[in-house]
């Protein structure tokens, strides 16, 4: 994840955020089907980790999947109107336009969300 | 809406006239999208263009910016409008290849998979009523068949406390009730990850945002370990 924020921050986005899903493994089967494409309920395999396709709770219910997205908004390109505009109607109101915030904000976020605690994960 | 197929236009095939509401739509960069659906996101070409032969069908509840969002055939791809200036500005003009070639260079990205962009120039009522995006993205769907079980669910998490358009400056009386109340949700349960899920997820950024801290606190921990045990 930290690639991915450094390479959005490098391209100067805000905004993004991460989706993430939580399936029962019920759903899921060992044999891959991939007739019709991308079997989305191919089994994750144990201790293989790719939280797109899918990766096993720690306690075998769930698969989780992970992915970050809407990473559209750049700052050059917000900055001209509408980060303008909202510094005046909304001086209350925390403005970023800084990337580098925004993932920092975006990665502490992450960390306690999603490991529960910041050290010791 | 729909998509239909239409005469290829060449690029050994990949270039594919289609009708959403009626207007011709073009693949930008296709070339550049055919390679990353079969070389980094390994999707099967023929499965992907049968996906758009067929009416797509409109999504709810997904997004609150305002955006258009229809299912494929199948619901493994997602077709998504960009409909803000700013957005598909810098889509085009700044992120298209270098996002490519971040997809190439860190297989392990949790950015979401663009297969496809598609634009349109065609004069359209509803383009100059501006209720009929111009330009749409092509996603693969990562959580598809989420509403086939009991126990799905989902969550969309980013920091709060930030500026938000659609929260924040569209009036109250045209805004959702989600779009009100903030954009992102909250997170109401746990995560059973192992250590090591946690530990992969978590490295590279806990590296990032707290190395300094880490190395500052880890010193000072040392040092007052240090102080109280000192080592025989």
């Amino acid at each position: 994840m930290e690639t991915d924020t450094a390479f959005l921050e490098r391209m100067e986005t805000i905004d993004y955020s991460v989706l993430l899903g939580r399936y029962p493994i019920s759903l899921f089967h060992r044999k891959t089907d991939t007739s019709k494409g991308r079997d989305a309920f191919a089994l994750p395999k144990q201790g293989k980790t790719d939280f797109v396709r899918g990766v096993i709770s720690a306690d075998g219910r769930w698969v989780y999947k992970f992915c970050v997205l809407d990473f559209f908004w750049n700052v050059k390109q917000l900055h001209p109107k509408i980060i303008k505009a909202a510094g005046t109607a909304l001086p209350e109101q925390t403005i970023t336009a800084e990337p580098e915030r925004y993932r920092e904000e975006f990665l502490k976020y992450a960390a306690l969300r999603l490991c529960g605690k910041l050290y010791g994960c | 809406m729909c998509l239909l197929p239409a005469p290829q236009l060449g690029c050994a095939g990949l270039t594919k006239a289609i009708y959403i509401d009626y207007a011709h739509f073009q693949r930008a960069a296709p070339l550049l999208f055919y390679h990353l659906r079969k070389d980094v996101f390994n999707l099967d070409e023929g499965h992907y263009q049968s996906q758009f032969t067929k009416k797509l069908r409109p999504v709810d509840g997904l997004g609150f910016s305002g955006s258009l969002f229809f299912y494929s055939d199948d619901e493994s791809f997602i077709v998504k409008s960009i409909g803000r200036r700013f957005e598909y500005a810098f889509l085009y003009s700044t992120l298209m290849h270098p996002l490519g070639t971040h997809y190439r260079e860190n297989p392990g990205t949790l950015l979401s998979e663009i297969t496809d962009v598609l634009y349109t120039f065609d004069y359209r009522l509803g383009g100059y009523l501006g209720v009929s995006p111009s330009h749409y993205i092509v996603m693969t769907n990562v959580l598809e068949g989420l509403d086939k079980g009991e126990g799905c669910k989902k969550w969309d998490l980013k920091p709060q406390g930030f500026f938000e358009p659609t929260r924040d400056l569209v009036p109250d009386g045209m805004k959702t009730e989600a779009a009100k109340s903030g954009l992102a949700d909250e997170l109401d349960e746990k995560l059973t990850l192992t250590r090591k899920q946690k530990a992969d997820l978590m490295h590279a950024l806990l590296v990032f945002v707290y190395s300094h801290h880490l190395v500052l606190g880890t010193n000072c921990l040392i040092g007052a370990s240090w102080r109280r045990t000192p080592p025989s």
